[in-house]
């Protein structure tokens, strides 16, 4: 672990103070008391003042102004698109500012994005003193590939358990950090298939129901599914990906479980739905660990930090908190989705998370005093699913029936031809050469993330074996009795 | 309900409750406040109705008497009834024999038809010795027609009561998953089922595991509980489509057109079950038996429970209207249900009008002999109080007594009609009801009383009431220039405005139908948008007075759908889209339409209101709650007052005139056996609260005393009060309209305790009964004691004291001269306190 946060640390880009244009002889400052005061009182004093203070907000003085409103700072000197103020009146977060009222000239907006930009500056006498901005563009990988053979599945039984005259959705996909492996939730059964080849590679039962998440754990050996039936049963199973064994089990919710991740040491499972309770256990003997009330609806996405400091959970109505990983003790409160979180995840550094929304947006928080790093609207009618490649670019699947991927500092790249209904899920391969996605109708697709090009296709509904009269033929049962073998990493 | 003459000759009256007069003033105060409480115990009417008569018709009939299936799944039930001499009508479905003439074609299992094979043939009902055929036609008998989203689940949602207010209807939904209120919303509730909850709530791989179908059968958890069976047919048809692949539907999907519901009316006996049939028509030309899709709804569960299938249990006497709703339609039919032994029978009685003859027929079906004419003088005193709000003069009284003309009746009515007083109330009822009263924001006080002497004046120069609409509707300008465009001024919002139309103009509450279909009436979204659509040009500037308000109309601004969010173009509510292209001002086109006989509702509104303010109670009552959940009590008589009034030009006078001089009016308050359970059919008088206004105004010209109210000279009447913020507590107390709102049920005539202990012990009567003096100057004329008491029973009652009221009353002036006038004060005070006073009988 401690050799896991060295390492990453080594790799953390720090950006240093940056000598800005405004302080370089020749460009006039934009400072606040020059040019930007005369614009607040023209357009946004009248509700913004000592006196009114709508919204707890008073930016009739510098000081006031840096020392934002009752809930954020509103300006992050030398980040104009993470600073609230500058994302409320040009219109691109609500509420639009002005209310009531028209949107600000271009020239004002570009005054104040230059003078945010520029360290936000008092008056002409002031220095700009930007933090440093974390930078989007990870470049390389910031988690070491775990030393050996990347785990597959080996002599699974490849035999369906379900066979339905329709596939149903791809209910839930997961791929393996290291592997060319992906896992695919069918109709009470877990399907592995080589992200490569294509091929079946084995069929994990999951009689409790329909898999609702998937995810590996960080060194790819092991797979959790979170699931169940509606208003019955909800639970997670474990599996080790080698053996096909269901290794533990935990939870016995009253509904599906919705969300559900592993901590990277493997000690605990963390797990949401319906009951809107966060709850995480201890993977040794399933002890429940913490149940924490805090969500207004119903959990959603739940993801740990690859370096398990941290603990993200977003709910339905958009409520998106941030834990401490261990202690589970609230952290940040992400606020700014207008719909609810469908997914969340975390970029390899653990230093970003990304969240995807039903308001159509993904957003990038930094962990670093969970601020805001970058919004950006993905998908229209919303972003199903989120996920990052090893180096930091991300893809998205949502209603419009696409799937896309964004370069680090999200800024578009590609998108795939759009599936017959709406994208649920989607995901990169082990190397981010390829993404796998699929859409409510069953369709699932590999494609070539370079070209865009279509690969192949999945099935989340496998034709079961030709009957095989050989007696060698191994069937694998599935595992009834959860094992309680710690799981735990050393 | 006690009638009124009843009570005088009541045993509490003898005992000398009503004037007790052998106690001093308190004690007698007291009793009195006993009889008071009395008579507001028993002025509770209670809601029974009398048994109908039924109406002639054939013996054996079949509903639907023309059937046509028009797939392999079309069926239809059939409803077999038998109706008597008497005519009682018996479901005997069970009992008839049903069979089909080419039994190739056409089958038919426990009274459903279903088909075979394409053909034309006839469905023969036998019963006992009556038999009768109805022609049947099969279409595409082979062909199954595909499983529709529209036309086959968003029934189920309806009928299993999915989508009602208290579940998944509510705005929010229930438990996280949300439905249109009674599916207003078909394609949201089709995403909202399939794709929000991406893969919850149907399973298309394993149908069967879909939470829709193991929540609403409560195999799962289920706030819910059961909403159907497994292998139900609501259940089936969710299978159905969950195994199509949960399809939504194409465009071109028919649209449901109209429901019917049979039998339409129904006489039945205490006990008796009948079944009701629906059918849907749907644009693409086919029909549907709907009866198992509807909700049935009753009004009235005692007399008439109805089940999910639509089978009628008859309970007690009574009517009830029994109402089935499919997609946006609600249609209901009507249940009579009559004691086993009834005596039929009907006096034969005078008919002034057709109003008459139309109030007999109904009682005639249900059996009911109306009351007796009233005397004179309580038709004298009903009519002064209703016309002019006062009470006759001693002298105009005795006048009218000892005319021997036969038509004296018909003359005073005119006399009434043509008084000041009478123009003066009815600016009072529409000054209530346009909500005339000055607002902080909106209406200044100068503007209130502009507004109201704009009304005077169009109704005392008996301007027809469709001009007056019309003016008002189409008003521009200024608030004090026209002071018809207050009318814009009392309300600003656009649906605010396009909702108190409907209600004042056709006695309609469209207010559901903002945010979903309304529920137990025809108005759909768009229905009501287009309505609104009318009063989204409407512009209004400040004047040059600041107090004034300049509206204009014209320009752009049309109302979106919420659902659709796309404009809806203006649309006459229940009637066409006109066109509006070529108009500059929409509202002209509506008031052109509202007040016109186009706009069915419009006279049948006007005309009920004036009925209820006559009679007690409306035809349909509350008067602007019409929806075809409150059907009329007498349509046919609702039906002709309006044509009559529409024949009239919109003549106020001459509508007032046939129902104050139909007999209907002048009947009794006492009640006979057949009559006293009768609240809605106008079988006998109705014994009423006089309202607010006209109590004051008649306690103070009995006593002869002045009031003073703001902007009105002193000794002006509480009806001509201008402005309807004015303050006063006497007619808070009483229940007078605060102007606040259109409903009708802003004017309280329920009596409280609050009113009985002012009248009793707070300032207004017993101070302007010293104050007008009107006993002391009685006796400073030399007028005996005796004919004092004449007189103020004369100006209170309209009557001379009876023998008894005089024995009682004797002894108290004999006791001690010098007290008389203390006596005769408290005599007074007596009868005005007194139910014969506060009530119109």
């Amino acid at each position: 672990m401690i050799r896991l946060q060295r390492i990453a640390f080594a790799f953390l880009i720090c950006v240093p103070a940056v000598a800005l244009a405004a302080d370089s002889p020749g460009a006039a400052k934009i400072t606040y008391q020059d040019q930007i005061l005369p614009l607040f009182r023209n357009s946004c004093l009248n509700c913004h003042n000592p006196d009114k203070k709508k919204g707890g907000l008073d930016i009739s003085s510098y000081s006031a102004a840096m020392a934002g409103s009752d809930s954020q700072k509103v300006i992050i000197p030398g980040d104009p698109d993470g600073s609230v103020l500058y994302r409320l009146v040009t219109h691109s977060d609500e509420p639009k500012m002005p209310q009531k009222a028209d949107k600000l000239p271009a020239k004002d907006l570009d005054l104040i994005k230059q003078w945010i930009a520029g360290g936000a500056l008092e008056n002409s006498g002031s220095k700009a003193v930007i933090k440093p901005k974390l930078d989007l563009g990870v470049a390389t990988p910031t988690i070491a590939r775990p030393a050996g053979p990347p785990p597959m599945p080996k002599g699974l039984s490849l035999e369906p358990l379900v066979r339905t005259k329709r596939p149903g959705p791809l209910n839930a996909l997961a791929a393996s950090p290291w592997a060319p492996l992906a896992a695919i939730g069918g109709q009470k059964q877990i399907l592995l298939y080589h992200t490569q080849t294509l091929e079946l590679l084995g069929v994990l039962p999951f009689p409790e129901g329909l898999p609702e998440c998937l995810t590996f754990s960080r060194n790819g050996q092991l797979l959790l599914c979170g699931g169940g039936q509606g208003a019955k049963l909800g639970r997670v199973a474990v599996w080790d990906i080698t053996t096909g064994k269901r290794i533990t089990e935990v939870g016995d919710e009253f509904d599906v479980v919705l969300a559900a991740d592993i901590s990277p040491d493997q000690k605990e499972i963390a797990l949401g739905g319906p009951a809107k309770m966060l709850r995480v256990f201890a993977t040794t003997d399933g002890e429940k660990l913490h149940n924490v009330k805090k969500h207004t609806d119903w959990i959603t996405a739940v993801a740990y930090s690859p370096d398990g400091k941290w603990l993200a959970t977003g709910d339905r109505s958009g409520g998106l908190y941030v834990w401490e990983g261990k202690t589970v003790r609230e952290y940040y409160t992400l606020s700014g989705h207008k719909g609810g979180i469908t997914s969340l995840a975390y970029r390899d550094d653990s230093k970003l998370l990304a969240s995807a929304s039903e308001d159509g947006s993904i957003k990038l928080w930094n962990m670093d005093g969970g601020t805001q790093a970058k919004n950006w609207n993905a998908h229209s009618g919303g972003v199903l699913s989120v996920s990052f490649t090893h180096d930091g670019r991300l893809t998205s699947a949502g209603r419009d029936k696409t799937t896309k991927t964004w370069k680090p500092d999200g800024a578009a790249e590609k998108t795939f031809d759009a599936f017959p209904d709406i994208a649920l899920h989607t995901a990169f391969n082990d190397d981010g050469s390829r993404v796998i996605s699929g859409d409510w109708s069953g369709a699932i697709r590999v494609f070539n993330t370079a070209d865009g090009k279509k690969l192949g296709d999945l099935t989340p509904n496998p034709k079961p074996l030709p009957p095989d009269p050989s007696p060698t033929a191994t069937t694998l049962k599935p595992a009834t009795q959860p094992t309680t073998k710690p799981i735990a990493r050393k | 309900m006690k009638n009124h003459e009843g009570l005088f000759n009541s045993p509490s009256r003898a005992t000398g409750s009503l004037l007790p007069v052998p106690y001093p003033a308190r004690t007698m105060k007291i009793c009195s406040l006993l009889a008071l409480f009395a008579l507001l115990l028993t002025a509770r009417i209670t809601d029974t109705i009398a048994a109908p008569a039924p109406t002639a018709t054939a013996p054996l009939e079949v509903f639907p008497n023309i059937i046509t299936l028009e797939s392999s799944r079309d069926t239809q039930s059939l409803v077999v009834r038998l109706t008597d001499k008497q005519g009682i009508s018996y479901d005997v479905t069970s009992e008839a024999e049903i069979t089909v003439a080419d039994p190739s074609l056409a089958k038919v299992e426990s009274g459903t038809v279903k088909p075979i094979s394409d053909g034309a043939t006839k469905i023969k009902i036998k019963h006992k010795t009556n038999t009768i055929e109805i022609p049947l036609t099969i279409k595409e008998a082979k062909i199954d027609r595909p499983i529709s989203f529209k036309l086959d689940v968003m029934p189920v949602f309806l009928n299993s009561g999915c989508n009602t207010g208290a579940c998944h209807g509510a705005a929010r939904g229930k438990d996280g998953f949300r439905l249109s209120l009674f599916g207003y919303d078909p394609d949201g509730d089709y995403i909202r089922l399939t794709r929000e909850q991406t893969t919850r709530r149907i399973n298309l791989a394993i149908p069967e595991d879909s939470l829709m179908l193991t929540k609403g059968t409560g195999s799962v958890a289920h706030t819910g509980g059961t909403r159907f069976k497994e292998g139900s047919n609501n259940y089936k048809t969710l299978m159905r489509w969950l195994e199509a692949g949960a399809p939504s539907d194409p465009d071109t999907v028919a649209k449901p057109l109209s429901l019917e519901l049979y039998p339409q009316q129904m006489v039945i006996q205490e006990g008796a079950p009948h079944r009701l049939v629906a059918r849907a028509k749907y644009s693409d030309g086919t029909d549907r038996d709907v009866t198992n899709l509807c909700l049935f709804l009753t009004s009235n569960d005692n007399s008439a429970a109805v089940t999910p299938t639509g089978q009628i249990t008859a309970g007690k006497r009574g009517e009830a209207f029994v109402m089935a709703r499919f997609a946006t339609f609600t249609v209901g039919s009507q249940v009579i249900v009559i004691p086993k032994n009834v005596n039929s029978g009907f006096p034969s009685v005078r008919e002034n009008n057709y109003i008459d003859t139309l109030v007999n027929n109904k009682l005639k079906k249900l059996r009911i002999t109306p009351s007796e004419l009233c005397t004179d003088d309580i038709f004298m005193r009903r009519a002064y109080i209703d016309i002019i709000g006062m009470v006759p003069t001693r002298e105009e009284l005795e006048k009218f007594m000892a005319s021997k003309d036969a038509r004296k009746r018909e003359k005073l009515v005119d006399e009434l009609l043509n008084r000041k007083e009478f123009v003066e109330m009815w600016v009072m009822k529409w000054a209530e009801l346009l909500k005339i009263r000055s607002n902080q924001d909106r209406v200044s006080y100068k503007a209130a009383v502009q507004y109201y002497s704009w009304l005077q004046d169009k109704i005392a120069k008996n301007v027809p009431f469709d001009q007056i609409v019309q003016d008002l509707l189409s008003a521009t300008g200024g608030t004090f220039n026209n002071p018809a465009t207050n009318y814009y001024q009392v309300d600003t919002e656009t649906l605010k405005l396009a909702e108190n139309t409907a209600q004042v103009f056709m006695g309609m509450r469209i207010q559901c139908a903002q945010c979903h279909n309304h529920p137990f009436d025809r108005w759909t979204m768009t229905d009501y948008y287009g309505f609104a659509s009318f009063f989204t040009q409407v512009q209004r500037k400040r004047g040059e007075d600041p107090r004034e308000t300049i509206v204009t109309a014209g320009g752009g601004g049309e109302i979106n759908h919420p659902v659709s969010g796309k404009p809806i173009p203006p649309k006459f509510l229940g009637g066409e889209s006109p066109d509006v292209s070529g108009a500059k001002d929409r509202r002209v086109l509506l008031a052109k339409w509202l007040a016109s006989p186009d706009n069915p509702y419009f006279a049948r509104n006007l005309a009920n209101i004036v009925w209820a303010h006559f009679l007690g109670r409306g035809i349909i009552e509350p008067v602007d709650d019409v929806r075809i959940s409150n059907p009329p009590s007498n349509p046919e008589l609702l039906d002709a007052l309006a044509s009559h009034f529409t024949e009239y030009k919109y003549d106020f006078k001459r509508l007032v005139k046939d129902i104050c001089t139909s007999r209907t009016y002048q009947l009794s308050t006492r009640t006979n056996p057949t009559n006293e359970g009768d609240t809605r059919n106008f079988a006998h008088g109705m014994v009423r609260r006089i309202r607010a206004e006209v109590l004051l105004d008649t306690i103070t010209e009995v006593t002869e005393t002045r009031e003073k109210f703001k902007g009105l000279p002193l000794g002006a009447r509480a009806v001509q009060i201008a402005d309807g913020g004015t303050t006063n507590y006497f007619l808070t107390t009483f229940g007078r309209a605060t102007r606040d709102t259109v409903c009708s049920c802003e004017v309280k005539m329920e009596p409280n305790l609050s009113q009985a202990l002012h009248l009793l012990n707070g300032s207004t009567v017993q101070q302007k009964v010293s104050q007008g003096g009107v006993v002391k100057r009685m006796l400073d004329e030399k007028k005996l004691p005796g004919e004092v008491i004449d007189e103020l029973y004369l100006r209170c009652f309209s009557r001379k004291p009876t023998k008894q009221e005089y024995d009682a009353l004797a002894p108290l002036i004999l006791e001690d001269p010098k007290e008389i006038p203390k006596v005769l004060e408290d005599v007074f005070w007596a009868l005005l306190n007194s139910q014969e006073f506060i009530f119109n009988h």
